[in-house]
């Protein structure tokens, strides 16, 4: 592969003066990291734009990872097999459990640069590893995501986190990535020594100067302990004063088993810590995916254009119509370092592409539940347990 | 590899204060060439790290600031921005490295509209500077800010159409008053020739660029106009790459930009390979350091002025007592 640092001899005609032209991007990062509205593509053109970028990334991970490639000879699939669109549901998936049992890398071991791991509440955590190439496109995704929460998206914010940094969490994924999101914005963690601090957090909200927008980023029990503890400090809490945002991640099981609900949360947000409604928002990702979603001010889950979203029936695996309720399905180009493509254990559905009523275009992913058979997993779930662990002096 | 760091506040020639960092490798010693970054329109000491990083692993110490009449922790507001005001500042932090710190070899890596500026100081500080390596260098001044702001507003000033200066405008996230335009015209920044008479007067200075062949607020035609004006001018030309650099773009102009500034600064030729490539868990780590140092309010920032009977300073002096920051 040539250096990226090579200087490629170019084909225009001679310039006067010392100059040397060099370098070139590959469409898939001018697309994450140039590209203004990347949710603008529709049509044929969006079709188009996913066969390509994603049938290059098999064809490189067929080439580069040898056991993926044995998985798919088994499956009599080959890159010659992807000419046309409708050829990217044969694409052989992993399912994400195969990450549980084997290291799958498509790129050299020097060239690692992190080993990221789920959450494993139940033992059995999937490893996968990163360069530092995916790395930068999964901030890239980030900061495309960041649009899909505020058009305007690089104004200064600062971001209240309500979950341990990498330091206390080591390898909690929710974490990690936010530790990154620091790159972007200030970044502050509000779990320390496995205790939740919200005393702290709202005070530290309050202190904000004027000017950046407040971004409060956590699992959605803790907000309802953010919550409870405004009303119990007596904090006076106006995020909609500041346009702030309730941006909800990790998943919504608790380690008792209970899931809260959208509703019951939104409602207690709301009237806790003076959200508008319309600034809550979920967010999606797993540590198998190399994209993170956000959702719309319509409360839809935006899929990228880069990224395949689709729904597989549980038994035949084959794909499904849009609208139908089967196992979500992700093709992700943006990672180099091993092949994205996974079949989740999470039930859902994936829209059409079309209009949102946001006026993005694209499609958007749903999750209805997880598979029953398979362990309860999620960084809330957790960092749930951790804390309810340590509130009760378990170790 | 950790970094000691040390904040300050420059008086400069204004009587404004100009809030500067300071930053050198822990494991070095003894006198090193220093590099000055100034910040680019809208940005400041925070948008130069990764800059700073690369030129820290080749053995420079760094002095970043945040221009006055700005964004960042400097004086001013930056409504008053204007050229000559980010001129006198760019000049007063290197006179400050070269006088105040005692630095012998001082060379200035300037970004977006700071190169331009750059090219202008390079005849100012005959003599003080190695070289100057710029990013996304502005050359004509009227086109590049007339296509951020989507509106020609120093067109607007030299045909009358406005002719308040306190009359603001938006460029891209802030407001800035028409006397920026004024000041513009009246001090002759604003036309491509002005910018390559400024780089003919500064040939003795070794003048880099690295520059995006899609830059929407550039053309190309005229940073080669500008690498044709003199033989000290140096132009490397990213294919694709836009006027903000990115995780895409970025490694490979900073390698071009480095490599250039060993071989004026050092005397060291540079492979672009032998360069070191920044790793993630370096930058991760780097970000940290910093975002502790950034939380110090400016106010406790030591600060150094120069009077009229010599030089003045707060804190420890003759040489600056440096922090060693926590270790990541």
């Amino acid at each position: 592969m040539t250096s990226r640092l090579e200087a490629v001899p170019s084909a225009r005609a001679p310039v006067p003066g010392n100059v040397q032209f060099v370098g070139g991007l590959h469409p898939l990062d001018e697309l994450v990291f140039q590209q203004e509205n990347v949710f603008a593509t529709t049509g044929v053109a969006l079709s188009e734009l996913r066969l390509s970028l994603i049938r290059e990334a098999f064809e490189y991970h067929y080439e580069a990872c040898p056991p993926y490639r044995r998985y798919c000879e088994v499956a009599g699939v080959s890159p010659l097999d992807v000419r046309a669109y409708d050829d990217l549901s044969r694409i052989p998936l992993l399912p994400t459990s195969l990450f549980k049992k084997k290291e799958l890398v498509s790129v050299a071991p020097a060239d690692i640069a992190k080993v990221c791991l789920s959450s494993g509440t139940q033992g059995g955590q999937s490893r996968v590893s990163r360069d530092q190439r995916s790395l930068e496109r999964l901030l890239g995704s980030v900061r495309q995501g960041l649009s899909v929460l505020d058009r305007e998206v690089d104004r200064e914010r600062h971001v209240f986190v309500l979950g341990p940094d990498t330091d206390e969490a080591r390898d909690l994924w929710f974490s990690y990535v936010l530790s990154i999101v620091d790159f972007l914005h200030p970044t502050d963690f509000y779990v320390r020594g496995e205790r939740f601090e919200p005393a702290a957090l709202l005070r530290d909200l309050a202190a904000l100067p004027p000017g950046p927008q407040p971004l409060l980023v956590g699992p959605p029990f803790l907000f309802v302990e953010l919550a409870t503890a405004a009303r119990e400090l007596g904090a006076r809490v106006n995020l909609a004063e500041r346009e702030g945002m309730i941006i909800t991640a990790g998943g919504w099981k608790r380690h008792q088993g209970q899931a809260l609900s959208r509703e019951s949360l939104d409602e207690l947000v709301v009237m806790g810590l003076g959200v508008a409604r319309t600034h809550i928002r979920d967010t999606f990702n797993m540590v198998e995916l190399n994209s993170v979603l956000f959702e719309c001010e319509a409360g839809a889950k935006h899929v990228p254009p880069w990224l395949l979203a689709t729904t597989r029936d549980a038994t035949s695996l084959s794909p499904l119509a849009p609208g139908a309720e089967g196992l979500l399905a992700y093709c992700d180009p943006l990672a180099t370092s091993y092949p994205c493509f996974i079949l989740t254990d999470d039930v859902g559905q994936v829209s059409a592409d079309q209009r949102c009523a946001c006026g993005r275009f694209g499609n958007s992913i749903t999750i209805s539940r997880r598979v029953a058979r398979v362990e309860a997993r999620g960084c809330a779930l957790k960092l749930d347990r951790s804390l309810s662990q340590h509130r009760t002096g378990m170790a | 590899m950790t970094e000691l760091h040390h904040l300050l506040r420059i008086v400069g020639s204004r009587g404004q204060r100009i809030a500067a960092v300071l930053q050198r490798a822990s494991s070095e010693v003894g006198p090193r060439p220093l590099v000055v970054l100034a910040p680019a329109f809208e940005h400041s000491i925070r948008n130069s790290f990764v800059i700073a990083r690369y030129l820290l692993a080749q053995g420079f110490d760094v002095l970043r600031y945040d221009a006055c009449n700005h964004v960042g922790l400097s004086d001013g507001s930056i409504l008053d921005f204007t050229l000559d005001s980010a001129l006198t500042d760019l000049c007063d932090v290197v006179r400050f490295a070269r006088r105040d710190l005692g630095v012998s070899c001082v060379s200035l890596v300037a970004t977006s509209l700071a190169g331009r500026v750059a090219l202008r100081a390079a005849g100012q500080l005959a003599g003080e500077l190695a070289c100057i390596a710029s990013i996304a260098c502005v050359v004509d001044v009227r086109g590049t800010v007339g296509a951020a702001a989507g509106l020609d507003c120093v067109g607007e000033w030299l045909d009358g159409r406005v002719r308040d200066p306190e009359r603001t405008w938006k460029v891209v996230k802030n407001h800035v008053k028409y006397s920026f335009c004024r000041n513009a015209i009246t001090s002759g920044w604003h036309t491509l020739a002005a910018t390559l008479k400024d780089s003919a007067a500064a040939k003795a200075i070794p003048f880099f660029d690295v520059h995006g062949e899609h830059d929407p607020w550039v053309e190309t035609a005229h940073v080669l106009a500008l690498a044709a004006s003199s033989p000290s001018v140096e132009v490397v030309v990213l294919r694709d790459a836009v006027h903000e650099l990115n995780a895409a773009t970025s490694r490979l102009a900073l390698c071009h930009l480095v490599q250039n500034v060993v071989a004026h600064a050092q005397g060291r030729n540079l492979e672009l390979a032998d360069i070191l490539e920044l790793r993630w868990a370096d930058l991760v780590a780097f970000n940290k350091r910093e975002r502790v140092w950034e939380r110090t309010p400016v106010e406790q920032w030591e600060l150094y002025a120069r009077g009229a009977a010599g030089r003045e300073t707060r804190g420890d002096a003759p040489a600056l007592a440096v922090k060693e920051q926590d270790r990541a």
